[in-house]
This record gives structure tokens, C-alpha cells and sequence, in this order.
């Protein structure tokens, strides 16, 4: 992957705002957002919190209707496709693609705005094959994209933006349909990429624990505004999850590696102890 | 892509241009009467020369040229309409130039021009018609979408076809019949005129390379308008590109020919279920095997000449032969990669 030069921010979000057309309330509401190189930032908050268009936001495929967006320095609504491809890649949260492809083909998509002709060159190759290195998506590479469950796919679409080299990788609902090892294994594979070459990482996650793994900053999205930015100490405090969530969750302290994780409370919030739990496993 | 070893698509190629050979010179041997070949070039059999250099050779060549034009064109409208019932006349373009040819055929003052005039008005008639589609397709943000060209196409290919079929109706039966066999699509009509014939090539050739071009781009619109965008690709930039080199070749082939059906519907799918859907294999392929399509089918009309007494429109052929060839590549599951 090429290094990231350190002189310009991957991403600056300056009262970004964004309404779909005919919308009551715009989507993403005055978004205030710096990443430097190698950081990997964690957007949590409840569906419609406007996670996703903040992403597509950043990635150029919508104009701000308010404030501004800048990703390496330019304006990726306004720059020329090619340009922002090789410096933001996105992980779309979506799977479908209309053309039978296989995984191979469907990656090396990742290197058309890199082509150099029509055709790969050996650089384009290599590329291809971290990629689908890095995202764990070697053993089915000759596959054919539509036939692979949607876990595997969902690597598909990590290594086809890793194939695009980027200094700015964003990511929708990444772990969605993983299965745990994967989705471990996915988020710190990103958060060695973003150490090592210095790839600044957001990713909407919906998993807060999958979050709290990797992520250096959280941010915490609701009703499409910022409501808090920070590291996860500060961010996943009780009364502000609740808030944001709507439920009470029980933040608590893994012993083994001193990370942060949340679980669920019960209605009466308590915990859901495993009493609770066994209970409810039986009246089903 | 082309990242795997396909040990197919080499042969692939190499296959086509043999077709594609055999069917040129069966093309210019082979007639409702035979030519000595050797002789004619060796100038030793003058009458087949005659024969061979204004009449076989330029149809031959027009027939290449019409079927790389409709089968290359009909693939990419398969892919930036997302169709694969998409066929060359789909969009305005082919209403557009066969109304201009019909004008041409009964305004008198054209009609005195000959064939020249008649497919220089389809010509304007086609690209009159993507100019109008152009406009009328465009959303408030000025992009082209590929659903409103659709639309657009078709309601104005069934204005043209009306207008035509009025105009057949008003002129005499001789002059109807005449038109009735141009819409049809024949290679028999008399554009054999070098100026003419490197006119066409030259478009044919120039559209031909802007798809080529825009092959990669091509790929990257099967993911989807948003996902082709995070790519790199302009899908608007992309899909304006591809109706515009797909209209040029479609009105290059209808106005020296006419609507000659089915072959840029079934060669597209014939090639995808060879080798896949990589449009930087799958343009030329299409070209290739079109041409080679068209130069067979014409040969047959011109074989069937002694049988029937007269030539029946390529066009008709190409169906007769196309739909069931296409029925039974839909059944045995082809436009798998």
C-alpha cells in the first residue's frame, strides 16, 4: 500500500450537512469531523442515525448541502471520480451486483481508476492479491461473487477497496453478517493497515463491542448530529448511551485485554444475568 | 480481470478471426454465380474481376461493417440499460434514421440522389433522433438516465414507425415496396461507392475504438451506479459516452442498410456465454463474430437467389436463423461467466 504522505488530513468535516431531497429533517446535520493519517475512527449510534450518508458524504458520491467536506484537500463531490478513488476507497453496506463476476474480477474493479491502459499491470496484480490477502478472501478468489455467502462477500467488498490503495478507507457496516472470529479478525487486520501504513479508517460499526475492539476515537451519532467524539473512555459513558440508544447497557471492563465492552440490560435494568437468560430460553 | 489465465479467451480469438476470414472469402467467391478468384485478382478473368471489385468485395465489406456496427452496439446498451433484451433499435436512433430513410426514399428531390441520398437522411435522422432523446432524458441535474432513455426510445421509435407506415400508405405500391425492403435491412441496395463505404468504416471504426475505450469504465457499471462512482468511474460520463458511440453505429448500419434484426441482440449474448462479460473482450468479440454473423448471412440470401428468383433482405434472414439460435442459447443457460 502506498504510504500515506502526512501533510494533508484525510478527512475534514466542517458543518457537513446533508438532506435527501423532500426529506423533513436533513440526514446528517452540521458534522464536525477531523482523522489524521493511521487513525481509525468508529461511528456508532441507532439505525437512521445518519452513519451511512455521513460515509457516502466523505466519499464524494453526495454534495453537502451545507458546510464542507474536504478528503486529502479536495472537495470529493467536486473532484474528477478518478482522483477521489485513489484516495478514498468505501465499503459499501450493500451486497448486490448485477453482473455474474467472479471474486477476482470483482476486485481488480477496486484498480480501475490506477489502470494505467486498458489492461492490469503487474503493479495492479500484486495489489489485487493483498487485498485479497488482507481481507481473507484468497481461498475463494475464483469463485463466482454471487455464489458466496454474504459473510464472505462482505470480504469481497473489503479487498476490492484495499485493491484501490486508499489514504482514506470508509466503511458501512463492515462486520455485518461476519461470524465472530471473522469479525475480530476483519477489524484488526484494518487497524494494523491503518497503524502500519498510516490508512486513516472510519467505519460505521454496529456491533459496539466489534467498535470498542480496534477503534482509537468513537463518534456517536444521533438524529444525524455529532453527539459526542472522542476516545471510548469518554464516549461510552451510561447516561450518554442511554440517550443516544434509547436502552440502558452495561459498560463494562474486559479483564483480560482492559478494553471496554457493553451488554444489553435487562427492563427493570438490571443486567441480564443468565438466570434471566435461561429463563427466557425456555418459554421459546 | 484477465488476472486468472483464461486459456479460452486467446483461442477465442483466434477462432474469430478464422471465422471471419472463411466468410470473407466465401463471401466473395461464392454468389448466385461463382467467381474464379485467383483469376480475377490475377487479372486473367476480367469479367470476375469486374464482378469481384464493385460488387462482391464492397458488399462484403459493408456487411462486416453493419454487423461489428449492430452486434457491438447492442452489447453495451445490454449493459448501461441493465437489459439484456436490449437490441441496437431500442433507443430513438434506429426511428430516427429509418424515418429519415423513408423521407429520402419518397422526397423526390432526394430520391434523385440514389442510395447516397437515402442514408446520408438516415444518417441525419439518427443522430437527430439521440439529440432529441438527449434532451428529453435528462433529469434537473442535467444526467442522463438510462430508464428515461429507454422510455424515451421507445415511445419515439413508435412515433417513427407510425410515421413511416403513414407515409407507406400515401405512396405508390412500387415505392412502398421499396421501402417496405429497406426497412427490413438488405446489403443489396447499390452503396457501392468507395467514398461511401470508407465513410462508414471510418465512423464504425472511430465508435468502435471510443467503446473499446470505455471498456473498463463498462466493467465497473455492472457494480451499480454508487458502487462504479466509489471506483473511480463517471457512471453519467460513462453512459453518455457509450449512447453516443452505440448511436453513431447504429445510424452508420442503418443507413446503409437498413434495420437489419436480431444480430446485435444474439451475438452480445453468444459472446458473454463464450467468455464471460469483461467488455474489453467482449467488444471485439462481438464486432468480430457480428461480422462474420452478417458476411454469412448475407452469402445465404445471395445463394438462395437461383431458388427463389429473387433476394430476400438479410434482415429476415437474420431472424429466421437469429430467434431460434437465440431460443436455444437461452435454454442451455448461456451469459454464465
Amino acid at each position: 500500500m502506498t504510504p500515506a504522505p502526512a501533510n494533508t488530513t484525510p478527512l475534514r468535516l466542517e458543518g457537513a450537512t446533508f438532506a435527501y431531497p423532500g426529506a423533513a429533517a436533513p440526514a446528517v446535520l452540521d458534522a464536525h469531523l477531523v482523522v489524521a493519517p493511521g487513525e481509525f475512527v468508529g461511528i456508532i449510534g441507532p439505525n437512521g442515525a445518519g452513519k451511512s450518508t455521513l460515509l457516502r458524504l466523505a466519499a464524494g458520491l453526495i454534495t453537502p448541502t451545507a458546510g464542507s467536506v474536504r478528503t486529502a484537500g479536495f472537495d470529493p463531490a467536486r473532484a474528477s471520480r478518478p482522483t477521489v478513488a485513489r484516495t478514498v476507497a468505501l465499503v459499501p453496506a450493500s451486497l448486490a451486483v448485477g453482473f455474474p463476476m467472479t471474486v477476482l474480477d470483482f476486485v481488480a474493479l477496486g484498480r480501475t481508476a490506477r489502470l494505467k491502459g486498458l489492461f492490469e499491470s503487474d503493479d495492479d496484480r500484486t495489489a489485487v492479491r493483498r487485498a485479497l490477502e488482507i481481507a481473507e478472501a484468497t481461498p475463494f478468489a475464483r469463485r463466482p461473487y454471487q455464489e458466496l455467502s454474504a459473510g464472505e462477500q462482505r470480504r469481497v467488498l473489503v479487498a476490492r477497496a484495499l485493491a484501490q490503495e486508499p489514504r482514506l478507507l470508509l466503511l458501512d457496516e463492515p462486520t455485518a453478517n461476519l461470524d465472530v472470529a471473522h469479525a475480530v479478525s476483519l477489524v484488526y487486520r484494518v487497524a494494523d493497515l491503518a497503524r502500519t501504513q498510516g490508512v486513516a479508517v472510519v467505519a460505521a460499526i454496529h456491533d459496539l463491542n466489534v467498535a470498542l475492539l480496534a477503534c482509537d476515537r468513537i463518534v456517536l451519532m444521533r438524529d444525524g448530529a455529532i453527539r459526542a467524539v472522542g476516545d471510548p473512555e469518554e464516549v461510552m459513558r451510561w447516561t450518554t448511551l442511554r440517550e443516544t440508544f434509547g436502552c440502558d447497557l452495561y459498560i463494562g471492563r474486559n479483564e483480560v485485554n482492559g478494553r471496554l465492552f457493553v451488554v444489553p440490560m435487562g427492563r427493570e435494568g438490571e443486567p441480564v444475568t443468565g438466570t434471566s437468560s435461561r429463563r427466557r430460553g425456555q418459554s421459546s | 480481470m484477465n488476472l486468472v489465465s483464461r486459456p479460452r479467451i486467446p483461442a477465442f480469438f483466434a477462432g474469430l478471426a478464422v471465422l471471419l476470414g472463411a466468410s470473407v472469402l466465401l463471401s466473395l467467391a461464392l454468389g448466385a454465380t461463382p467467381l474464379d478468384l485467383l483469376g480475377a485478382l490475377t487479372g486473367s478473368a476480367p469479367a470476375d474481376r469486374l464482378v469481384l471489385l464493385h460488387e462482391r468485395l464492397p458488399r462484403t465489406i459493408l456487411a462486416a461493417i453493419v454487423g461489428a456496427s449492430l452486434s457491438a452496439s447492442g452489447l453495451v446498451f445490454q449493459a448501461v440499460l441493465s437489459n439484456p433484451l436490449a437490441d441496437p433499435y431500442v433507443i430513438g436512433v434506429a426511428g430516427g434514421a429509418a424515418l429519415g430513410g423513408t423521407l429520402a426514399l419518397v422526397i423526390p428531390g432526394i430520391a434523385l440522389l440514389g442510395h447516397a441520398g437515402v442514408s446520408a437522411a438516415a444518417f441525419l435522422g439518427g443522430l437527430g433522433a439521440v439529440a432529441l432523446t438527449w434532451r428529453l432524458s435528462r433529469d434537473r441535474r442535467g444526467r442522463m438516465r438510462a430508464y428515461e432513455v429507454l422510455l424515451v426510445g421507445v415511445v419515439f421509435n413508435t412515433i417513427a414507425s407510425a410515421a413511416i407506415m403513414f407515409l407507406k400508405s400515401v405512396v405508390r405500391a412500387e415505392k412502398a415496396q421499396e421501402m417496405l425492403l429497406w426497412l427490413m435491412g438488405t446489403l443489396s441496395s447499390d452503396v457501392r461507392s468507395p467514398g461511401a463505404i470508407l465513410g462508414t468504416l471510418a465512423v464504425a471504426l472511430f465508435a468502435l475504438g471510443m467503446l473499446f475505450a470505455s471498456a473498463p469504465a463498462l466493467n465497473a457499471l455492472a457494480l451499480g451506479e454508487e458502487d462504479a462512482a466509489a471506483v473511480g468511474v463517471d457512471p453519467g460520463r460513462t453512459t453518455r459516452r457509450v449512447f453516443l458511440a452505440g448511436s453513431l453505429l447504429v445510424a452508420a448500419a442503418v443507413s446503409v442498410a437498413g434495420m437489419i434484426g436480431f444480430v446485435g441482440l444474439i451475438v452480445p449474448h453468444a459472446v458473454r456465454a463464450l467468455v464471460g462479460s469483461d467488455h474489453r473482450v467482449t467488444i471485439p468479440g462481438s464486432a468480430l463474430l457480428g461480422a462474420a454473423f452478417l458476411v454469412l448471412a448475407d452469402l445465404l440470401t445471395r445463394l438462395m437467389f437461383p431458388v427463389f428468383d429473387t433476394e430476400a433482405p438479410v434482415g429476415v434472414l437474420t431472424a429466421l436463423i437469429g430467434g431460434p439460435a437465440f431460443i436455444w442459447l437461452l435454454k442451455r443457460g448461456g451469459d454464465r461467466p
